[in-house]
């Protein structure tokens, strides 16, 4: 993987951090983005919103192989192809939801109660769950899911989601 | 990290203004501008949930471990907005009914958040009383400024229902500049909001760049 | 059927969101630099704020309108909604580790802007049934997601033109938007009926 390797149009770019090296294999977290799309590290929406209280960054970790002899603390570029990320979050998304409204559509019209379709709509978000589970496996099977490294990051650049 | 109270006052009302210079309260600050009048509303209301609130971070802030920080800001910030909300609800109820549900969305409002995350939960209790205050007066003056220009071009008034909305006692800057049939309607509709705030902070970039500063260039990247 | 229908439109299209009620201004600035990003974005936001809806109905119907505890709809609106976030990312962990890692690099975490509040809260005004509040929720996100993927069109052009340094960045980015409010009042005539 040539290190001065600057994506192409279809690449979608993210940014992370190297937390530890284990041999050939460096563990990376994602530098945080806040909704607002402002850093972290500025004094902006470092707040970071209600949605933090529930995430935190240790259990997005993901490993990546050390071509490039990477140090810890040192910021890199992934990639992934676009069509990947779309369909990665259609089928994250999209599927229990489409799963969870069709079912709740039903009830509503079969029985018109409303706890009978909010029974409905959960059994539909399990069952869409579920079918995300699978639709996820085939994904994953064909290797569109793994990030590539694409380069180290510029001091100043930020976040990933470009300045332009 | 302390500073002094003239950094503080001068950060909170232009420097680092909310609105024009980090970009954050945007929401409020299109949505609650169709007149001088609820800008102004909108503006003291926000101000007084990060007075309170800065207040009372800066006060525990040593009780408050890292984990739960977050959470525990999150919660000041609703148990505040709750309190004016019923407050207003009460003792201002026009202003109330046409601020409607952008007094709860304060909590979402990412600028109380963020000056709790920089500043009071660094700061002693009356230094950062006086940030969220004036950061307040600040996003204040940004949404007033806003209103009052859509309102002149949108209706030729300034300060409309001021007595309605605000007390008897504000009757007196209840303005007409330009006759009724001149205003451009657009102007207080949702397209006025965004261009109006957009024109805004660029009469800012320029009143920076005369005074020989840099400019903010993409909201708050670049403030410490 | 066809006042659902009219309902939904009503809440994509001709009360929108962003455009028309000002909710989720951050996000619609900070995340459409590119068009991918703004998609996943808009299906991450429209899962938490059709599930949060959907929770925040049963809890203001069953909760807080049944004990009189209307004051606190702020503060528990916030923790079923912080709630709904982590339900969604512990179930797209366990659904898929690589899924989950791979949203998590590229997509900014689904914090909760002032849409998802803002949603919740309207829905409470409009007293409807809870598979009308759901659609409601859905169709507002849908729009949301709408302008977003729009928006990211023009400013990915927008980023090849030469903008005059004042107005680079934010500003343009308003102007731009303040065009498209313009475009979409053009669908307030539906709901005139």
């Amino acid at each position: 993987m040539n290190p001065l390797a600057t994506s192409d149009f279809h690449t979608v770019e993210g940014i992370a951090r190297v937390v530890c090296l284990e041999g050939s294999v460096a563990w990376l977290e994602p530098e945080q983005t806040g909704g607002c799309g402002s850093c972290a590290a500025s004094s902006g929406c470092g707040a970071k919103g209600i949605g933090t209280v529930a995430s935190r960054m240790e259990i997005r970790r993901f490993p990546l192989a050390n071509v490039d002899g990477l140090r810890v603390g040192e910021r890199i570029v992934v990639g992934v192809c676009d069509r990947a990320l779309i369909h990665a979050a259609l089928t994250a998304y999209a599927l229990p939801l489409a799963t969870a409204l069709g079912a709740g559509g039903l009830a509503e019209w079969a029985m018109g109660s409303d706890l009978a379709t909010m029974a409905a709509t959960a059994a539909g978000l399990s069952a869409g769950i579920l079918a995300a589970r699978i639709g996820a496996g085939r994904l994953a099977a064909r290797g569109d899911l793994a990030p590539h490294f694409l380069r180290r990051a510029r001091p100043g650049e930020t976040c990933g989601t470009g300045e332009q | 990290m302390t500073s002094s109270y003239k950094t503080i006052v001068k950060d909170g009302l232009w420097d680092n203004n909310g609105v024009f210079s980090m970009l954050l309260g945007m929401c409020p600050a299109m949505a609650m501008t169709t007149s001088a009048t609820n800008g102004f509303g909108m503006g003291l209301a926000t101000a007084a949930v990060m007075a309170a609130s800065s207040f009372l971070v800066a006060v525990f802030r040593k009780r408050i471990t890292q984990e739960v920080r977050i959470p525990v800001y999150i919660l000041i910030v609703a148990a505040m907005v709750t309190l004016v909300d019923l407050a207003m609800n009460a003792w201002m109820h026009e202003l109330y009914k046409v601020l409607g549900l952008f007094i709860p969305l304060i909590v979402s409002n990412c600028l109380p958040l963020a000056r709790l995350e920089a500043f009071a939960a660094k700061s002693p209790a009356l230094p950062s009383l006086a940030d969220g205050l004036f950061m307040g007066i600040g996003f204040t003056i940004a949404l007033t400024a806003i209103g009052a220009v859509r309102e002149i071009l949108g209706s030729g008034t300034l300060f409309a229902d001021a007595s309605l909305l605000l007390g008897p006692a504000f009757k007196a800057i209840e303005l007409r500049i330009l006759p009724a049939d001149m205003g451009v309607l657009m102007m207080i509709l949702p397209p006025g909001g965004f261009l109006v705030t957009g024109l805004l902070v660029v009469v800012k970039r320029l009143l920076d760049l005369r005074a020989g500063k840099e400019i903010q260039m993409g909201g708050a990247h670049s403030v410490a | 059927m066809k006042d659902f229908v009219l309902m939904m439109i009503g809440a994509a299209l001709v009360n929108n969101v962003i455009l028309a009620r000002f909710l989720g201004l951050c996000s619609f600035m900070g995340v459409t630099t590119r068009i991918d990003t703004a998609a996943g974005m808009g299906l991450a936001t429209t899962f938490v704020i059709t599930v949060s809806s959907m929770a925040d109905w049963a809890v203001q119907h069953y909760l807080l309108d049944a004990y009189g505890l209307g004051f606190l709809r702020t503060v528990t609106f916030i923790l079923v909604i912080a709630s709904a976030v982590q339900f969604t990312e512990m179930t797209i962990k366990k659904v898929s580790p690589t899924l989950f890692r791979m949203l998590g690099i590229y997509l900014p975490l689904i914090t909760t802007n002032c849409a998802v509040l803002g949603v919740a809260l309207l829905l409470v005004e409009g007293h409807m049934s809870f598979i009308g509040s759901t659609m409601f929720a859905f169709a507002s996100s849908l729009g949301y997601s709408l302008v977003m993927v729009i928006f990211a069109g023009l400013r990915e052009r927008l980023a090849l033109a030469r903008v005059p340094r004042l107005f680079a960045g934010p500003p343009i980015g308003f102007i731009v938007a303040s065009l498209l409010a313009m475009a979409f009042m053009g669908f307030s005539g539906i709901s005139a009926g």
